[in-house]
C-alpha cells in the first residue's frame, strides 16, 4: 500500500505539472488528432492540378534526362512516382526551396511528364500550407516560432506530461478499483469530472505513455545525441556507416530500368508494394547516387510516417540495405522503428488512423478536464476572496486557449478554399490568420469576469460557426460558385467538420447560464447528506 | 523507547521540491547517460552513434530520465537527492569513461 503522505506529495506534483503543461498539450493533441488525416486535409485545401498525360514507365529514363538537362538542380533529389494519384499527379516529382530556407520551410512541388508528342511538360504546384501549419502546431505545442527554439519547449512540456502520467497513476492506485468504474454522473460536478478524468486517463494510459516518451525523444534528440557523442561515444572510433550510395559507373550513366527494378523487388519481397522511387545524390565534389524505394507492407509497421524504405543500387538494381524495410528488420531495428510507428500511428491502416484520431481528441479532453478539476478545487479555497482569483483566471485562460486553437485551425483550413487568392499561399500569412483567431478568442474569454460562462458559450458558438465554413466552402464549390472539390478521401474533412460543428453546438447548449440549475438540483439532493455540498452550491 | 521513536514517523512533503527536481534534472540526466554507457560497454560493444544500437541507446534516455524525474520526490530531502544521485554518477562514470 502506498503511504498517504506519498500520495499527497504526488497529488501536488500532478496538479502542478498538469496546470503547467495542460493547455500546451491540449493544442498538441487537438492538432495531432487532426494531423492523422493530414493528407486528406492537404488535398482538401489544395487546388487541383491540370490533368496530364502520365509518362509510360518505360520512358522514365528519357523523362529524367530531359528534366535534368533543363533543371540540373532537380537531379540532386527527385522522385519517380510509380502509381500516380491526385496527390502525386505526375511521373517525376521534385521539390525546390527558397535559397537559404531551412528544411522545415515549405517547398514548391514540381511535376514533370512527357506529352504524347514527346514534349516536356513541367507543372508547378501551389500546395496549401494548411496541413503543414497543423503539423507545426502539433510539434511545437502551439507556439509558432523558429523550430530550433520551439523544440526545447516541446521537450519540457513532454517531460512534464510524462511526470503527470506517473504521478497520476500513483495517486489513483490506492483507490483504483473503487473509483475507476464509478462514473458518478449527476452527482457533484467535481466528482463527475474526476471520474471522467480517471476513466479517460486509465484507459488511454498506454497511448499516453507512448506519446510522452516518444515526444521527449522527438523534441530532444539533438541534445541527447550530442551529449552521448562527447561522452560515451567520445573515444570509440567506430566509423560512421556511410549512406547506401554508389558511384556512377560512368558519367551520365543511365539508371537501371524502372520496370525491371520493380520486377526484381517483387521477387525478393512480394509483400512490399513500392510507391515511390527516390533518387538522391550525396553532397560533395564527387556525388554518389542513392536510390530509396518507399512503399508499404500492410502486414508490418513502418519506420517513417506512412512509408517503409529499402535502398538499392541505382545502376544495377541490387538491394543495398533493407534496414528500414518493413518485415525485413533485425529485432533491434524493428524495435527502434516501432517507436516511430507507435507515435505516428502508421500501422494497421485506417482503423489505427481513426483510433489515434479519437485517442488524440480524448487526450485533449483529458487535459481540459484536468484544468476544470483544478478550477473546482481552487474555487472552494478562493470562495471568500475578492479581487484576483486564480480559479477564474484559469477558467478564462482554458476556455480562451482551447477554443482559440480550435477556431484558428478551422479558420485556416476553411480560408484555403474560401479565398485561396486573398490569403496567399505563404505560411506566414496562415500563421497570422491562426494567431488572429486565437488571440481574439483569448481576449473574448477574458472580457468580463462575471460573464465567463456566457463568454464560453458564445465562444463555442463562434467555433461552430468558423468550423461550419469548411463544409460551406465545399458546398459553394459544389454549386460552382468557387474553388474546387476533389471527390475523394478529402470529403472526410467536410464530414468531420460537420460532426465538430454539431458537437460544439451541443456543448454550447450545455453551457447556457441556466444550466447551473441542473447542477443545483443535483446538489440539492446531496444537501442533506453533506454541508460541503451546500457551500459549493452557494458558490456556484 | 524504540516504539516511541517510530511513532514520530517521517512524513514526505514537497518542501524541498526545487532541490530534488534540480538534482533529478542535472544529476539524473548524467546518470541516465552513464547507464546508456554501461549498456554499450557490456551489451552492445562499441557502436557508431547513428547505428541501430546507437539509436536505441539514445531512445532509452527518455524512459530512464523520466523515471528518475518522477521518482525524485520520494527522496527525503534535497540534500539526499543530490547525494544519492551524485554517488550513483560517481560509481558508474569511472567504469565507462574512455580514458
Amino acid at each position: 500500500m502506498i503511504r498517504n503522505d506519498i500520495v499527497r506529495v504526488y497529488r501536488e506534483v500532478h496538479s502542478w505539472v498538469g496546470i503547467l503543461c495542460g493547455l500546451f498539450l491540449f493544442i498538441a493533441f487537438y492538432a495531432g488528432a487532426l494531423s492523422m488525416f493530414e493528407e486528406s486535409i492537404q488535398r482538401w485545401a489544395s487546388p487541383p492540378l491540370k490533368p496530364s498525360h502520365i509518362t509510360p514507365i518505360e520512358k522514365t529514363q528519357t523523362l529524367i534526362d530531359r528534366v535534368i538537362t533543363e533543371h540540373p538542380s532537380a537531379g540532386r533529389n527527385f522522385n519517380i512516382v510509380l502509381q500516380s494519384s491526385p496527390d502525386r499527379p505526375g511521373r517525376m516529382h521534385w521539390e525546390e526551396r527558397e535559397p537559404g530556407a531551412d528544411d522545415h520551410a515549405l517547398p514548391t512541388h514540381f511535376y514533370a511528364d512527357l506529352s504524347t508528342e514527346g514534349e516536356l511538360l513541367i507543372r508547378k504546384e501551389q500546395a496549401s500550407p494548411v496541413a503543414q501549419l497543423i503539423d507545426t502546431l502539433h510539434q511545437q505545442v502551439g507556439i509558432l516560432i523558429d523550430h530550433e527554439l520551439a523544440m526545447p519547449i516541446t521537450g519540457i512540456v513532454s517531460a512534464l506530461y510524462a511526470i503527470a502520467l506517473v504521478s497520476g497513476v500513483i495517486i489513483l492506485l490506492p483507490t483504483l478499483v473503487k473509483d475507476l468504474f464509478a462514473l458518478r454522473l449527476g452527482g457533484k460536478v467535481k466528482r463527475m469530472w474526476l471520474d471522467v478524468h480517471n476513466l479517460l486517463g486509465v484507459f488511454s494510459l498506454p497511448f499516453h505513455i507512448i506519446m510522452a516518451l516518444t515526444a521527449v525523444v522527438f523534441a530532444l534528440h539533438d541534445p541527447f545525441y550530442g551529449t552521448q557523442m562527447v561522452s560515451i561515444h567520445a573515444d570509440k572510433k567506430v566509423p560512421l556507416e556511410g549512406p547506401p550510395a554508389v558511384s556512377p559507373p560512368s558519367e551520365n550513366a543511365p539508371f537501371y530500368p524502372v520496370e525491371k527494378l520493380i520486377g526484381k523487388l517483387e521477387s525478393s519481397a512480394p509483400e512490399f508494394s513500392p510507391d515511390i522511387l527516390n533518387y538522391r545524390q550525396t553532397r560533395g565534389p564527387k556525388p554518389k547516387q542513392m536510390l530509396f524505394v518507399m512503399g508499404k507492407d500492410p502486414k508490418h509497421h513502418a519506420s517513417r510516417p506512412r512509408h517503409g524504405l529499402v535502398s538499392l543500387d541505382a545502376y544495377t538494381g541490387e538491394i543495398l540495405s533493407t534496414e528500414y524495410m518493413p518485415g525485413q528488420q533485425e529485432v533491434l531495428q524493428a524495435t527502434v522503428s516501432s517507436f516511430f510507428a507507435l507515435h505516428f500511428g502508421n500501422y494497421g491502416g485506417a482503423i489505427t488512423q481513426w483510433l489515434y484520431f479519437f485517442l488524440g481528441l480524448a487526450g485533449a479532453f483529458l487535459f481540459y478536464s484536468g484544468n476544470l478539476l483544478w478550477i473546482e478545487a481552487k474555487r472552494k479555497q478562493n470562495r471568500k476572496k475578492s479581487g484576483f482569483r486564480s480559479d477564474h483566471f484559469l477558467y478564462q485562460l482554458s476556455v480562451g486557449v482551447s477554443l482559440g486553437c480550435i477556431a484558428g485551425i478551422s479558420a485556416v483550413v476553411a480560408m484555403a478554399k474560401l479565398a485561396p487568392g486573398a490569403i496567399m499561399n505563404v505560411p506566414a500569412q496562415y500563421n497570422g490568420l491562426y494567431y488572429l483567431l486565437f488571440f481574439v478568442c483569448v481576449v473574448w474569454a477574458f472580457l468580463k469576469r462575471s460573464d465567463a460562462k456566457k463568454n464560453a458559450r458564445n465562444l463555442l458558438y463562434f467555433c461552430a460557426a468558423v468550423t461550419a465554413l469548411i463544409p460551406l466552402a465545399s458546398l459553394l464549390s459544389a454549386l460552382g460558385l468557387l474553388g474546387w472539390n476533389h471527390g475523394d478521401h478529402s470529403i472526410w474533412v467536410d464530414l468531420v467538420a460537420c460532426v465538430f460543428v454539431t458537437a460544439f453546438c451541443l456543448m454550447a447548449l450545455k453551457q447556457r447560464p441556466d444550466a447551473a440549475t441542473s447542477t443545483q438540483r443535483a446538489n440539492a439532493k446531496q444537501r442533506t447528506e453533506s454541508p460541503q455540498a451546500l457551500s459549493s452550491t452557494l458558490d456556484s | 523507547m524504540s516504539e516511541q521513536k517510530s511513532l514520530v514517523k517521517f512524513r514526505y512533503s514537497n518542501k524541498q521540491w526545487l532541490a530534488k527536481l534540480s538534482a533529478a534534472i542535472i544529476l539524473g540526466f548524467t546518470l541516465t547517460i552513464a547507464l546508456t554507457g554501461l549498456l554499450m560497454e557490456f551489451v552492445f560493444g562499441p557502436v557508431a552513434v547513428f547505428s541501430v544500437q546507437g539509436q536505441f541507446l539514445m531512445w532509452i534516455i527518455a524512459p530512464i530520465w523520466v523515471l528518475i524525474l518522477s521518482s525524485c520526490f520520494v527522496f527525503r530531502s534535497g540534500l539526499q537527492a543530490w547525494l544519492y544521485l551524485g554517488a550513483a554518477n560517481f560509481l558508474i562514470w569511472p567504469i565507462i569513461w574512455p580514458w
